[in-house]
């Protein structure tokens, strides 16, 4: 089957590999719609820990399933599906707290723990084998596309409920309008906040038309004022704002965010997950601030579920996030149009087939 | 001014009589009220099923704008347009008041039943029991904020919602309707109003109008077998029981699924209820009485009103003179109205 393969990090190949073999718990899933991500970026660059080479990446995708395990239930032949990727031991006192994304077993395959596109071959090929547990059938009336977009919806929804949900009429700030801040923008929305607001910088302006296109939504362009937290205050009572959600990954954003808070107010820091970024900051922010700050990353307890759900109730929207579809033989210029963000590109979906297929 | 007062206890007993125009004390402001819904527990009053002292003037749903400040209130002003808190006589310093639960003190003297209340041209209430109106709210809007808040109160806060919850509302008079929405507004997935065959005149359409996922009139569908084909067979997260009635008590219990939440704002005619109480404990519920509401319900049922989220003016069916009090009261027992707001 065709793949994507990482050699080593900074190099990568599109080659012809062995299909997968189903196994017993497992599903082999033929991908149909599958896409890049920043960290895939991140990984191809050597900068994600755990990963040994030769590697398949992709992790956001969905297909149809071709073949189920023994002792596969609620899965059959020919379900449409999108994945989570993180799959627990399911022994280990993490797991047996439902954080199957913290589980202490992480990388160790014989007690059955799963990272799908990290420790695991991912979705960037024709076929994918994965443990059961990471299969969401989609609900009726979802595509392909859909199922890729099961994963990172359920990050976003994962960072609200660490910071205890939205209460009606709090006011959000959305740091970061890449595909994780658009999708987050919209969970926002659908929560009943008061004042939306999505904070990126003078590069993404593309980005804030979209996401103003989702509702009452405001945008502020950090390079276009001279003090942006001021503008914060001004936007919200002069107090700040209720919750920030942070998803741009870099020190001067947690920066932002911390200050952009309310006092008593909580912070969701969910960019940086891989090592290296600082965070500096003043202390009193937080401890004068009397801030809740939280880190986030993945989407544990099947949270993924109300992903489907919310698409299919059409509370979140994919189709904005798209901005191509090619097919997976085309790797070579999608890589090239994520990897420099050029076309204005959000979320290129891949489709080892034809290029309709994922919009059935 | 004139007033609509309960004079005495008993069945009926309430007329429009002339009063003096309150004094207010150096806390107090006066406000001229502009609208005053009628809710079911002025109902209750008439039929005299609800705790009263007569005589007294009846009606707690306003809304109006201040036309006196006491020597001692800050921030506010003549003109300012506000809606009030019901916790008149809460001591603000025991433990409930200092929590932000001033309606659980024990000093309480909720206006419209043991202190008078907005039938009329003018009310007294303290300054601290006032939220600001936003510009873009009419006077009968704004008169909605109170059973608003009452729901926000029993669904969010009490309760909770969580994203993506089924939840089942029975009961559809103006605070479950409003309960339905909220629990949309707040990202439940799939929300059903329950009523009966008389509520077909006007509020099972409402339900039906401002889109609430299903509509169910128990009189013609088999609401277990409704809740178990829509759940699998699993039954709902969240019941909130609005109807105080004992069969839909019942069904509260036997509806929820296991771990669920059970949200009981309703009153019932009686103390002795019986439920099943196993059952209840083998599912592991949760179950969470609520009463009145308090100053953060407040905020987030004006905040919904003034993103739309919530439209009063959707669920206010008739308004009319404070004079035609008798015809809104029928309006209001017969179920051809949802919300009737009466103007002094």
């Amino acid at each position: 089957m065709l793949a994507v393969v990482f050699d080593k990090p900074n190099k990568y190949k599109l080659a012809e590999v062995a299909k997968p073999l189903i196994a017993p718990g497992k599903v082999l899933i033929q991908v149909k719609s599958t896409t890049i991500c920043g960290t895939d970026l991140k990984m191809f660059q050597g900068h994600v820990p755990y990963i040994s080479y030769p590697h398949i990446p992709g992790h956001e995708f969905g297909g149809l399933v071709e073949e189920i395990g023994e002792g596969v239930v609620d899965i059959k032949v020919g379900d449409k599906v999108g994945v989570e990727v993180h799959v627990g031991c399911g022994s280990c006192s993490r797991c047996n707290e439902g954080f199957y994304n913290l589980c202490l077993n992480y990388g160790n395959f014989e007690k059955g723990h799963a990272h799908i596109g990290f420790t695991s071959p991912g979705g960037l090929a024709e076929f994918c084998l994965v443990p059961a547990e990471a299969v969401h059938v989609l609900p009726g009336g979802l595509n392909y596309d859909h199922g890729a977009f099961t994963d990172a919806i359920g990050i976003v929804l994962w960072a609200i409920e660490r910071a205890g949900g939205i209460m009606e009429g709090e006011n959000v700030v959305v740091v970061g309008p890449g595909t994780l801040g658009l999708l987050a923008v919209q969970a926002v929305l659908s929560f009943g906040a008061g004042q939306t607001i999505l904070v990126g910088t003078a590069k993404d302006e593309k980005r804030m038309e979209i996401a103003e296109g989702f509702g009452d939504v405001k945008t502020l362009n950090i390079h276009s004022v001279d003090d942006p937290i001021s503008e914060i205050k001004n936007l919200t009572n002069d107090l700040g704002a209720d919750l920030v959600l942070e998803f741009a990954g870099t020190t001067s954003a947690a920066n932002f965010s911390l200050n952009a808070a309310r006092r008593g107010g909580r912070v969701v820091l969910g960019g940086a997950t891989s090592p290296g970024t600082k965070l500096e900051i003043d202390l009193s922010i937080i401890v004068r601030g009397h801030l809740d700050v939280f880190g986030t990353m993945a989407n544990p307890k099947r949270i993924s579920q109300l992903a489907n759900i919310m698409m299919g109730k059409g509370e979140i929207d994919i189709q904005p996030l798209i901005t191509h579809h090619m097919k997976l033989s085309q790797f070579d210029q999608a890589w090239d149009i994520f990897s420099n963000r050029t076309e204005e590109v959000l979320r290129i979906l891949l489709h080892p087939g034809e290029v309709d297929v994922g919009l059935n | 001014m004139l007033a609509l007062i309960k004079t005495s206890n008993g069945i009926g007993n309430i007329e429009l009589q002339e009063v003096d125009i309150p004094e207010i004390s150096s806390s107090e402001v006066l406000i001229r009220v502009r609208a005053c819904g009628i809710c079911g527990s002025d109902l209750k009053i008439f039929d005299d099923q609800h705790p009263f002292i007569p005589p007294v003037v009846i009606g707690h749903e306003f809304s109006g704008e201040i036309v006196e400040v006491g020597s001692e209130v800050v921030n506010w002003k003549v003109g300012d347009r506000v809606v009030s808190e019901q916790h008149v006589g809460a001591c603000g310093h025991c433990r409930q008041c200092l929590t932000g639960n001033a309606f659980a003190c024990k000093f309480k003297q909720a206006p419209g039943y043991f202190t008078d209340g907005a039938f009329t041209e003018f009310i007294k209430v303290p300054a601290w029991l006032l939220h600001r109106i936003p510009d873009t709210l009419s006077f009968e809007e704004a008169a909605f904020t109170e059973p608003s808040a009452v729901a926000v109160h029993g669904v969010l806060e009490r309760t909770g919602i969580n994203p993506g919850d089924t939840v089942l509302v029975l009961g559809c008079g103006p605070i479950g309707i409003a309960a339905a929405k909220m629990a949309q507004i707040t990202g439940a997935s799939d929300v059903i109003i329950t009523g009966l065959e008389q509520d077909e005149k006007a509020r099972l359409p409402k339900a039906r109008e401002i889109g609430i996922d299903h509509v169910v009139n128990i009189q013609k569908i088999d609401l277990d077998k409704f809740v178990n084909e829509l759940t699998n067979g699993k039954g709902v997260d969240v019941v909130i029981e609005l109807a105080g009635a004992l069969p839909a008590i019942q069904q509260a219990f036997n509806l929820v699924g296991p771990l669920g939440r059970l949200g009981i704002i309703g009153q019932p005619p009686t103390d002795d209820v019986q439920i099943p109480y196993r059952q209840a404990l083998f599912k592991a519920l949760k179950v969470s009485f609520s009463y009145s509401s308090k100053f953060s319900s407040w905020e987030k049922a004006l905040s919904m009103f003034e993103r739309k989220s919530l439209k009063p003016t959707e669920l206010i069916t008739h308004i009319l003179p404070l004079k035609d009090w008798e015809e809104g009261f029928q309006l209001a027992r017969s179920g051809e109205a949802v919300k009737v707001v009466l103007i002094p």
